[in-house]
């Protein structure tokens, strides 16, 4: 069951794997993984 | 026509797009009427330009060569274009750099005072970002005057960047106003989302805040390095060929981002900590003195941590800038482009020795010091040594007579320090050596209780042998007495050793420091003089970032994008050294000045006016009211 009272915390780090996921995907994924213009 | 390419919201946003980027930026600087004007009237010319109906505007735009700009095509203003526009970018990248860099270690300052339940983490964190939110405004403002004057002064070269970079650019915008709505609620938002799940959801604005700033960064830097580096177009014409992907994807995009981000954060404690040694001197209590003390201390802490693999990220970025073109690399670091790296040399010893005269004083704050004073002349000879040996050029101008005296162009003793392998030796034994004093400073206010501590310390001295050992060797060894390709392959086992002591002094010590007693610490009891070395840091940051920029931007020579687009300004030409010199100190000057006045702002922000007295008397401010 899911302890609603440290939601803040997962939030928090959610949005940081998110997050670097999101840079993972804009400076290295993006436009084809290996790709090198 | 490539039909795969046209797609019709991408065609409206082309069209619109310098229009609509100019106003966002203008919007942010009250500048809105006016830039809105002159951007639409370039819009509309850019269409007529290209013709037709949607469909075979777009594959005509994007296969148009880069334009071919005459002299008269650039307007002139009666002053030097170029000069407006470098002390303009100049000064929107200082202002950048700290509003993107403060927030990050802002973030982890706050969640570091949130996890060990300590007000104070919190407080200067809040102080921090009041240095930034003021700053914030400050680049905004030159954001705006700088896409005014690029677009006025060089319209061709922009109307080339804004055909290739397309709506990215409106992103760009979009990620401003962001950036803008999160500041503003991570800063007033502080008081109110101070405790609990609220924390957690403010930490969380500061992370998207970051994010969203770290974006823009590496948005704007793909336009940097598309100039340098391009990639997406067709190299004979310069028409666009690629994705936009292929075209931020640069050979050289993730080294300059790379480096970019860590040199930022640097700057931002380097700022910060002459704002604390501010605060600190003007200061009236010994409450005072102590925050403002703590405070300098972490931003010095923040700005040399950050500097450490600094010099790694430079390498792996001309690294690069020799693969993608040698003539490129020769000019920055072998042409007349690598006087300036003496320069640099000199500032980078500058705030190598005020960040270790910083930590040697700072000892004085706990009795433990003592125990490691005697370890700081030896320091203190090794960086004098390599400060001496870095700026020893390899050649200069020599008159006749001074030739036959030597008997050559190289000075007999000093001519073999004036190369790279002697420069390596001496940066990566500055390097190891402030690391020490970084590891002398934390252990000064402990005594190390575990029962293995003379092994531990064993382990760490023989470390610290062997790495300087192997720098010496592999800088001798493989730099003088192999060819060339051992020569620069010899860097990569000075990093690793650098690296080695770094990463083993702060693991051991980790170890070692369990169960350690600590001894009083008097934040405040510093001694003025070291509040000074605070204010060297960000001068010679500053200047530091000036000079190598310049560099950075001029290996383009007389290419408005290299090898594409040919800057036919009557500035395309590398100025002679004195001209880059006066522009860097100008600019460096300039940014000083108006940080001091963000100082003042800060401080304004604190100040209270006592109430006026009537009739000889003083009336306390609720009875005036």
């Amino acid at each position: 069951m899911t302890n609603k009272s440290n939601w803040g915390s997962k939030l928090f780090f959610v949005t940081l794997l998110v997050v670097l996921v999101f840079f993972w995907w804009l400076l290295i994924y993006s436009g084809g993984a290996g790709h090198h213009g | 026509m490539n039909p795969l390419r046209y797609h019709p919201v991408r065609s409206i946003w082309r069209r619109l797009l310098p229009a609509v980027m100019v106003a966002a930026i203008g919007l942010s600087v009250g500048e809105f009427p006016s830039v809105a004007a002159a951007a639409s009237q370039g819009a509309e010319q850019q269409v007529t330009s290209v013709g037709g109906d949607g469909v075979k505007n777009e594959s005509r735009a994007l296969s148009l060569p880069a334009p071919k700009p005459k002299r008269s095509d650039y307007p002139s203003i009666g002053t030097s274009s170029r000069a407006v526009v470098w002390i303009i970018a100049q000064m929107h990248l200082f202002f950048g750099a700290l509003v993107l860099a403060v927030p990050i270690f802002v973030l982890v300052i706050e969640l570091i005072g949130f996890k060990t339940d300590d007000d104070r983490y919190d407080d200067m964190a809040h102080e921090f970002m009041k240095v930034s939110l003021t700053a914030y405004a400050i680049t905004a403002l030159f954001g705006g005057t700088l896409a005014l004057c690029l677009f006025l002064l060089y319209p061709d070269f922009m109307t080339y960047m804004t055909r290739v970079f397309g709506s990215q650019m409106l992103v760009y915008a979009v990620l401003f106003f962001l950036e803008s709505l999160l500041l503003y609620i991570y800063y007033y938002g502080w008081n109110a989302l101070r405790y609990g799940n609220r924390k957690w959801v403010h930490l969380t604005l500061g992370l998207l805040l970051n994010a969203v700033g770290t974006t823009l960064l590496v948005v704007a830097n793909s336009w940097s390095t598309f100039m340098m580096a391009p990639s997406g177009i067709d190299p004979a014409t310069g028409a666009v060929t690629g994705s936009i992907w292929e075209i931020m994807k640069g050979p050289l995009w993730n080294p300059l981002n790379l480096h970019r981000f860590i040199a930022n954060i640097a700057f931002g404690g380097a700022v910060v900590g002459a704002y604390a040694a501010f605060k600190f001197l003007a200061a009236k209590t010994p409450a005072e003195k102590a925050h403002y003390d703590w405070m300098g201390y972490t931003s010095n802490f923040i700005a040399i941590l950050a500097f450490l693999p600094l010099p790694f990220a430079g390498y792996w970025l001309m690294a690069e800038v020799y693969a993608y073109s040698q003539q490129m690399g020769i000019l920055a670091m072998g042409g007349i482009l690598a006087w300036l790296f003496v320069i640099q040399a000199v500032l980078i010893c500058t705030i190598l020795l005020a960040g270790n005269y910083y930590l040697w004083t700072g000892m004085a704050r706990t009795e433990g010091g003592e125990r490691y004073r005697w370890l700081i002349k030896y320091i203190a000879v090794v960086l004098v040594l390599g400060f001496l040996v870095w700026v020893t050029p390899h050649n200069i101008i020599y008159t006749g007579g001074e030739v036959a005296r030597l008997g050559g162009g190289n000075h007999p003793v000093l001519g073999p320090l004036g190369i790279m392998p002697a420069k390596n030796i001496a940066v990566f034994l500055m390097l190891i050596f402030t690391f020490l004093s970084f590891q002398l400073y934390r252990r000064a206010d402990k005594v190390i209780t575990v029962a293995w501590q003379n092994w531990g310390n064993a382990l760490m001295v023989a470390i610290y042998i062997v790495a300087c050992a192997n720098v010496i060797f592999a800088g001798v060894y493989y730099g003088y007495f192999t060819n060339t390709v051992y020569k620069v392959g010899s860097s990569v086992l000075q990093v690793a050793s650098t690296a080695v002591v770094i990463v083993s002094g702060v693991v051991i010590d980790t170890l070692m420091f369990k169960g350690a007693k600590p001894l009083p610490v008097y934040w405040g009891k510093v001694s003025d003089r070291s509040q000074y070395a605070l204010f060297a840091l960000p001068v010679a940051f500053t200047w530091l970032m000036a000079l190598m920029g310049y560099i950075r931007s001029s290996m383009r020579t007389h290419w408005h994008v290299y090898a594409v687009m040919k800057d036919n300004s009557p500035d395309n030409f590398i100025p002679p050294l004195q001209t880059v010199g006066n522009m860097v100190t100008a600019a460096t000057l300039l940014f000083l000045v108006f940080v001091i006045f963000i100082f003042w702002i800060a401080n304004l922000s604190d100040t209270k006016q006592v109430p006026p007295a009537t009739d000889g008397k003083f009336v306390p401010a609720e009875s005036a009211a």
